[in-house]
């Protein structure tokens, strides 16, 4: 674990490395790969007899990705999964972030109580909710639209409680001052607290961001009619319906596979922080 | 975490009498989360003790639902599966995730790359991961076949076996969850101080000791953590059967989920879905509680070992 090694085992320790991206990676490989095949029957060709091209395409073309837009109108799935996640992350910011706030720097009545039922919130797995939760949407009468997909998801005790643990190291000196000189509470909060707290909204968005864009069984069960259907519930059908056009399959799931990537990689760090953040802090 | 909310260093001048703004500022999140978090949750509780009669009426039931829930052969069968099924995955998730993070637990830069890399399947999503490998795993045109033949070993028929449909399940949730859980167990690591094993080194600890002695035990609250949750995300399991299997071949990877999922949504019979969710609940509730329990009771004598250990 620590110390310096030796050459022959720094070499080991490299090839095995390498072939644990390798294996964690070769699915996403192949995937992006059979995405740019240019016909079906190479997919299925190739998986006769192995060689390089089992992985790799041999010829490449991007016209699947076209075809995915204009043939299966893939663009509205896609489209209502950005929006989802975005609302989400936006009102989520609001109201975690407030809530967060005010149990980070405030002491009223009733506030372990209630932060308790916070905690319990995020520590029930949202499939023994979801069943009773199609029920209640329904009586509200939100089933079938865009609320039932938004609304459930922005109160998040996790991510209260992420907020809360960063509010609490803003010194309260920083509130005070802001007081004296007459903001309101708003204000401070907007003014103040929030350009401080670039890392852990950072942190909170994303967390909720990806937490929507894969979510599938609320989705599923809650707006799957064609006009709001999410991106995981289209491609989830390809496979259902035993569709054979597998091209469009990998081009489609490459899609889904590289929006979070791409938004996640360069912010990691953040959502490492988030995540283990939220989890392990006592 | 209890502790530290009571203790909120709140240094806001008091007012006298109730001040509203707290309560103002917490209103949306306690709405949102009161009716669309514990209300279901209370919700589908009272409802499994009660049935619809003729005319809609309701009427308490009592323990009812529950008793023939008990009575099927059926949520017997299912359990089984949950229970096998989440002990072996929780089990292998863990150890690999430890296994792993040791493993990556190194300053430079291309372990850093390597993490980088190994943390995507974090954001697939578990439909995506399905979808992927249930074209991979196809009998026969799936590139898996394909890798077996070639080596000489037989063809085999995965998803579409009763004896093997599970194990891919549980290869898939592996794929997709051991890279979550070594983020956590990583951190962890990344928190013990060096100097920890430079004095481990000092006094002569070989690798398994100072695994054993020192970093397991200093990881503890890590694996807490990650033991519990993966448990119960695994009791849970419901995309990769609801996807790839239906929870066949012959009902072999019929979960309770599952069997809670259709008995809400196929058969539009509420009571049981409830029964069952309640079931699940308790069952997720226990579970924590027995961990909690017996990692409390280990505290004092895992930290003494880690004194012990770090400077014997």
């Amino acid at each position: 674990m620590t110390g310096r090694r030796s050459i022959p085992l720094s070499i080991l320790y490299y090839a095995v490395l390498l072939l644990v991206v390798l294996a964690v990676m070769l699915p996403i490989v192949v995937t992006a790969g059979n995405s740019f095949r240019t016909q079906d029957a190479e997919i299925f060709n190739y998986t006769q007899t192995l060689s390089l091209f089992t992985f790799i395409p041999r010829t490449f073309t991007l016209s699947h990705y076209g075809r995915l837009f204009t043939d299966t109108g893939f663009g509205v799935p896609m489209g209502n999964s950005m929006l989802v996640a975005v609302l989400t992350v936006a009102f989520g910011f609001l109201v975690n972030g407030l809530a967060g706030y005010t149990f980070a720097k405030y002491r009223f009545r009733g506030k372990t109580p209630l932060f308790l039922v916070f905690l319990f919130s995020f520590m029930i797995p949202f499939e023994v909710i979801a069943i009773p939760l199609y029920k209640t949407c329904s009586a509200l009468g939100i089933l079938n639209t865009r609320a039932a997909l938004v609304l459930p998801m922005i109160g998040n005790g996790m991510i209260v409680f992420l907020y809360m643990q960063f509010y609490k190291d803003i010194p309260d000196a920083l509130l005070e001052s802001a007081r004296i000189d007459g903001a309101s509470t708003l204000r401070t909060y907007f003014g103040i607290i929030v350009p401080l707290s670039v890392p852990v909204i950072i942190s909170a968005s994303l967390m909720m961001f990806i937490q929507q864009w894969d979510a599938f069984l609320w989705p599923l069960v809650a707006a799957s009619g064609k006009a709001l259907k999410v991106m995981q519930v289209a491609i989830a059908e390809f496979t259902g319906e035993s569709y054979t056009d597998w091209t469009l399959i990998y081009s489609a799931t490459t899609i889904a596979i590289l929006v979070p990537a791409v938004i996640l990689i360069p912010l990691q760090k953040y959502f490492i922080q988030g995540v283990v953040g939220a989890g392990l802090k006592e | 975490m209890i502790r530290q909310a009571q203790s909120g260093n709140a240094r806001i001048p008091k007012r006298r009498g109730i001040r509203l703004e707290p309560y103002l500022l917490l209103l949306p999140s306690i709405l949102l989360i009161g009716i669309f978090k514990i209300y279901p949750i209370f919700y589908s509780l009272a409802e499994s003790f009660v049935k619809s009669a003729r005319g809609g009426v309701l009427r308490f039931v009592g323990l009812d639902n529950y008793l023939s829930l008990f009575s099927e052969p059926t949520f017997a069968h299912s359990l089984g599966i949950t229970v096998w099924f989440c002990a072996v995955t929780t089990v292998l998730q863990v150890v690999l995730a430890i296994v792993l993070a040791l493993f990556l637990n190194r300053r430079s830069k291309a372990v850093r790359m390597a993490r980088t890399l190994i943390y995507i399947p974090v954001s697939v999503s578990m439909v995506i991961a399905c979808t992927v490998w249930n074209l991979f795993f196809s009998a026969s045109t799936g590139i898996i076949n394909t890798v077996l033949s070639s080596l000489g070993l037989r063809e085999q028929p995965f998803l579409t076996s009763r004896d093997q449909a599970l194990y891919v399940i549980m290869f898939v949730c592996c794929w997709k969850g051991i890279p979550y859980w070594m983020m956590f167990l990583l951190a962890g690591l990344q928190n013990i101080n060096a100097s920890v094993y430079e004095a481990a080194k000092l006094d002569g600890a070989g690798f398994w000791t100072t695994l054993f002695r020192i970093t397991l035990p200093m990881l503890k609250n890590s694996l807490v953590f990650v033991i519990i949750s993966d448990t119960l995300i695994n009791v849970f399991m419901f995309v990769p059967v609801y996807l790839l299997t239906d929870g066949g071949p012959s009902m072999s990877t019929d979960t309770l989920m599952y069997e809670a999922y259709r008995s809400a949504f196929s058969y539009g019979n509420y009571p049981r879905a409830y029964a069952l969710v309640t079931v699940m609940m308790i069952i997720a509730i226990v579970i924590a509680a027995v961990q909690m329990a017996i990692t409390r009771d280990n505290e004092p004598r895992a930290a003494r070992r880690v004194k012990g250990g770090a400077r014997a």
